[in-house]
């Protein structure tokens, strides 16, 4: 078991932020192929990775990960994946699956649920490689 | 000389005062030769238990600055030429180190630390956030409390540190009047803050104040010595604290508003005016979303300013206090000197 530092938890928050600045920008680059209901569905989850990001700086400090499960640094390696991803792929459905899985890995994060970040990250890496 | 009065020569024409040890003999004849002669440039404490004990002062000018030499009249004559060869020879090699450096660092430090604009805008964050259509659990009144908390932990932070580096200013300069004041104000401002209990802080300021001393260039750094060693612990961990909330609570909130406006504020707001086909208004949210992208940025450069200032301070006293008993004062003056520069950038790149 590990302790998620003050420094790890500013690191996720700058990583969701990517995530969401990632999305923000797919949205502007597309803004004239998504439909209203697209673009609305695409705000509302780059608000909520931004709430994210910053519930992560507030909340994740001090929590436990069971390293057997998912460490810090798979965390890592799924949101990265995942921020790159968003900035190549050009379907609006896959880019909208790969937020969604980050949106629930980022709340297992800051509600100290080992296994459901467990299961988001797999979720993460299963929607960026698909 | 009682001890307590003030005396010109000493406190201004002189930065450097040997105490000697002069007992008069009932001879009329002769001059006296000292008992003792106490020239400890490094150590004022032990010179002023000498004044303490009633031993006499004279004070001679410092020949790097070429000022003239001036001895006490007092006992000038119980001086024989070997005391005031050595004392002269002392000079030259350990005297008139000027405080101004570590007054400047003080005072600089003081203006770093008193800059409160990043603690008013802590809380006001989450609340443009709101209006930016962020409805999450991240601006959630409790969490706006929360930020007032914090806001008002980074300010008694602040003030531990202003009201210490601004002690350690007046002592450096010479303020004396108001040092002890500053060393009450201190005190207020670390047990306000839970940096110190009130015991511990009469204990720190029983060590620190001056009281009713002999106010030498000596005593002085014998002082500054100690209210530097004494606070260093309070002052890193004020400066600790200062550093996570504004760096690891404003800066990162600040970031993501700051994406948050651009993007999804200003960005969809362009796009919805081009769709829409209206004359003129994407040419008019370009010119407001620049501005208030432009207030966003001169925060967070204000903040980066601040973070890096309190760094820069907390680096520097502990450099001071690392080189108290292990360097020569003059190193720790210049150790001084180095920070106060760098303090004082920190005060030119603050945008207001």
């Amino acid at each position: 078991m590990t302790q998620i530092t003050s420094e790890d938890a500013l690191d996720l928050a700058r990583l969701f932020k990517e995530s969401a600045l990632g999305l923000g920008q797919f949205q502007l680059d597309h803004w004239n192929n998504l439909s209203e209901g697209q673009r609305r569905d695409l705000t509302d989850q780059e608000y909520t990775l931004l709430d994210h990001s910053q519930n992560l700086v507030t909340y994740a400090v001090g929590v436990m990960l069971d390293e057997a499960q998912a460490s810090l640094d798979d965390i890592r390696e799924a949101t990265v994946k995942a921020n790159q991803a968003i900035q190549t792929v050009t379907n609006i459905k896959k880019v909208m699956e790969i937020a969604t899985a980050l949106i629930t890995l980022g709340a297992a994060i800051y509600s100290a649920n080992p296994s459901g970040i467990a299961t988001a990250v797999s979720a993460v890496l299963t929607a960026t490689t698909d | 000389m009682k001890s307590g009065t003030r005396d010109r020569p000493v406190r201004r024409g002189l930065r450097l005062a040997g105490l000697i040890a002069g007992k008069r003999h009932s001879s009329a004849s002769a001059y006296n030769k000292p008992a003792s002669l106490v020239l400890d440039t490094e150590n004022g404490e032990a010179n002023t238990d000498h004044v303490k004990n009633g031993k006499k002062q004279f004070l001679v000018s410092c020949p790097a600055s070429k000022r003239q030499f001036s001895i006490s009249q007092y006992h000038c004559c119980t001086l024989d030429l070997v005391a005031l060869a050595i004392l002269g020879a002392t000079v030259t090699i350990t005297g008139c180190t000027s405080l101004k450096p570590l007054a400047d660092f003080g005072k600089n430090a003081a203006a770093v630390a008193g800059y409160q604009e990043v603690a008013k805008d802590y809380p006001h964050g989450l609340e443009r956030q709101r209006l930016y259509g962020q409805t999450g659990s991240a601006v959630s009144d409790e969490n706006v409390a929360k930020r007032r908390k914090d806001a008002q932990r980074l300010l008694e932070a602040q003030n531990v540190l202003q009201a210490y580096a601004q002690a350690l200013g007046a002592l450096a300069s010479d303020d004396l009047i108001s040092y002890d004041k500053e060393v009450d104000a201190l005190s207020k401002s670390l047990v306000n803050g839970k940096f110190a209990t009130s015991a511990q802080t009469e204990s720190y300021a029983n060590a620190v104040k001056l009281g009713f001393r002999f106010f030498t260039d000596l005593y002085r750094r014998a002082k500054i010595k100690q209210i530097i060693t004494t606070y260093n612990p309070k002052v890193q961990a004020a400066t600790t604290q200062l550093v996570e909330i504004v760096a690891g609570g404003y800066l990162t909130g600040l970031s993501g508003e700051e994406s948050m406006f651009a993007q999804l504020v200003a960005g969809r707001a362009r796009k919805s005016a081009e769709d829409k086909g209206l004359e003129g208004l994407p040419q008019f949210l370009n010119v407001l979303a620049d501005e208030h992208e432009q207030v966003l940025k001169d925060k967070e450069a204000n903040a980066r300013a601040l973070v890096g200032g309190i760094r820069q301070f907390g680096q520097g006293h502990q450099e001071l206090a690392d080189s108290i008993g292990k360097m020569d004062f003059k190193e720790t003056v210049e150790i001084a000197r180095k920070y106060a520069d760098e303090l004082r950038k920190v005060i030119k790149s603050f945008n207001s």
